[in-house]
């Protein structure tokens, strides 16, 4: 296992990744946490989305209010390059030499699901650090008093770790889709689709759809807990979502015949 | 011992017999031809001795162990499957690198099959920036990773220039006087004729030949064809031809005798020696590529007509069958 995350690991050591994925996980985090500042308190804003009052900014973890915002695009970069490194491996003809390396195909998966889980934990750590930078530049900018920041460090950590949590299931979706799809575009179109229509008509049609759906399992899972789905249950039905997710890639890589 | 044992190996997708009960035996060290025109399941045989495709029946070994259980030869095994597949954005050497790392590999590995390959001071370049060639020649390097006792190469030479042609020839030559077994899968004859000495050719999946490549020369046939200065000659010289024990026949006003090449002047002094002048004298042999083209059809279109006709003719046969059955059932 551990030769498959190295290999994994060194394949994903490529500017493109790093600068694109990792980058964009940060850039997406700074940019929000400006937009938080920008837009604070203002009401118009699009069905869900969310903006902080000028209040939740102030308040004791207000330095990460605007990452939360964004939760959801670093889910759908993280969707997109789990999908990219999946379906690169088909595209590219390299799982004829991988599977040919390693027969026992469940680690190459597991393996892949490992390094780019590392990945992810990477991005979402760049992604919290651009946003705390991002609402240090940004409060004094918009008047927003600092005063009451407190507990910066164990504040951080515990969004890092929603974050990266939700990012890791979103990831393991578009790994999904790409097995089964071999392409890292129709799963990335998936995801946004389904993020953004999708599971909107869903809840339109079942309001009770949104305490277990993904996007909303997801968004709980990022923010610490919504109204609609605890933490706790974020995290159990996160954690289901991945298993079944990792379950069913291991099934098709396993049973797949390579003929590509 | 056998590298490669197969026995009924099958493999369909659908309603396309891909290859059809291949008894395959390939045995240990030299380079072996694996011989066949486009579709003629090749590729497919080779995907299921790597474990990449599961036979539909039959089954085979590799190195001693089934193709059920590809993991405990794959160690030993290094293979290029049709093209060179790597991740373009990364550099050669990282490509080598995540495949050894992959095998559980040293990096001294990689620069070893960089050296063996003539990559060395080019290996940082990115792929992308790579001609067909050198990627071809990096995708032999990644086979060569596991010091593999057996190399399983589909199409080595597809794409190089005649140089690399020869370069990569000699190379799988060295390789195989290092002791390993080859099994290089090409529709190019002329590189099979010279790196090869055993050869195995199949048509539509079927083995047609399996043996050295010297028995396969021997089938070629030869003649040589005659024709006197003066027309009215040609009985007698296809009777001075019997009489000295030659099977002669006749085609086109020519007198045409099926022996090797090399009789060509002796033909001429019994012709000299009957007072006939020739007036043609032209010795044909048919080379290796004859053979394989009699053995397996003229072209790709040909083999595709033949299959589809085959495939029409079982049909029809299926049909008659059906309704002869039908008819007994209704007369009974």
């Amino acid at each position: 296992m551990l030769r498959v995350l190295r290999s994994e690991l060194i394949r994903l050591n490529r500017p493109s990744f790093l600068a694109g994925g990792i980058g964009g996980m940060a850039v997406f985090g700074a940019i929000s946490t400006f937009i938080g500042f920008a837009a604070a308190g203002k009401t118009g804003a699009g069905p869900g989305a969310y903006i902080p009052s000028e209040a939740a900014l102030a308040a004791p973890d207000g330095y990460v209010a605007g990452l939360m915002l964004a939760a959801n695009l670093i889910g759908i970069v993280a969707l997109s390059f789990w999908a990219i490194a999946t379906a690169s491996d088909y595209s590219t003809g390299l799982i004829r030499l991988l599977a040919q390396a390693e027969p026992r195909r469940w680690r190459l998966i597991v393996g892949k699901a490992l390094a780019l889980a590392l990945f992810t934990l990477a991005g979402t750590l760049a992604a919290t650090v651009a946003a705390y930078g991002a609402a240090l530049a940004c409060a004094p900018a918009f008047d927003v008093s600092t005063a009451a920041w407190a507990e910066v460090l164990p504040t951080l950590l515990e969004s890092f770790r929603n974050l990266a949590l939700s990012a890791t299931v979103w990831g393991t979706l578009g790994m999904l889709i790409a097995l089964l799809a071999r392409s890292s575009g129709v799963a990335t179109a998936i995801g946004i689709g389904y993020l953004v229509v999708f599971e909107n008509m869903i809840v339109a049609v079942a309001s009770d759809a949104s305490d277990w759906l993904l996007g909303a399992t997801l968004t709980s899972l990022a923010a610490g807990g919504t109204p609609a789905i605890a933490f706790e249950s974020a995290l159990q039905l996160g954690a289901a979502y991945f298993a079944g997710g990792i379950l069913i890639a291991v099934a098709v890589m396993h049973f797949r015949e390579i003929t590509y | 011992m056998e590298a490669i044992v197969t026995s009924g190996l099958t493999k369909r997708f659908g309603d396309l017999l891909a290859v059809d009960g291949l008894d395959l035996l390939v045995s240990s060290g030299g380079v072996v031809g694996f011989v066949g025109p486009n579709g003629s399941g090749k590729s497919t045989t080779i995907r299921m001795l790597l474990g990449l495709l599961s036979p539909t029946s039959g089954g085979g070994e590799v190195l001693g162990s089934s193709i059920a259980h590809p993991s405990r030869y794959a160690h030993r095994v290094g293979a290029l499957i049709e093209s060179p597949s790597f991740v373009p954005s990364l550099s050669a050497r990282a490509n080598l690198l995540s495949l050894a790392a992959l095998r559980g590999l040293q990096v001294a590995r990689v620069d070893a099959v960089v050296e063996t390959v003539g990559l060395a001071g080019r290996d940082r370049d990115l792929v992308s920036t790579y001609s067909l060639g050198m990627k071809q020649r990096l995708a032999i390097a990644a086979a060569l990773l596991p010091d593999p006792e057996l190399l399983i190469l589909d199409e080595p030479t597809n794409g190089l220039d005649p140089a690399g042609i020869v370069e990569v020839r000699n190379l799988l030559i060295e390789l195989g006087r290092q002791g390993r077994t080859l099994l290089v899968s090409s529709h190019l004859l002329s590189e099979i004729e010279a790196a090869c000495e055993q050869v195995v050719i199949i048509r539509f999946g079927e083995m047609l030949f399996s043996g050295p490549l010297s028995e396969l020369k021997a089938r070629s046939s030869a003649h040589i064809e005659l024709a006197p200065e003066h027309e009215q000659d040609t009985t007698r010289l296809a009777e001075l031809l019997v009489d000295r024990g030659y099977a002669v026949r006749r085609a086109s006003g020519d007198v045409v005798v099926e022996v090797a090449v090399s009789v060509a002047p002796e033909l001429n002094r019994i012709a000299a020696s009957g007072g006939i002048t020739l007036r043609k004298l032209s010795a044909h042999e048919e080379t290796l590529e004859d053979t394989f083209l009699q053995m397996t059809g003229a072209t790709d279109g040909g083999n595709a007509l033949v299959r589809s006709r085959q495939r029409a003719g079982r049909r029809a046969l299926f049909a008659s069958r059906k309704s002869s059955t039908g008819k007994g059932a209704a007369d009974a």
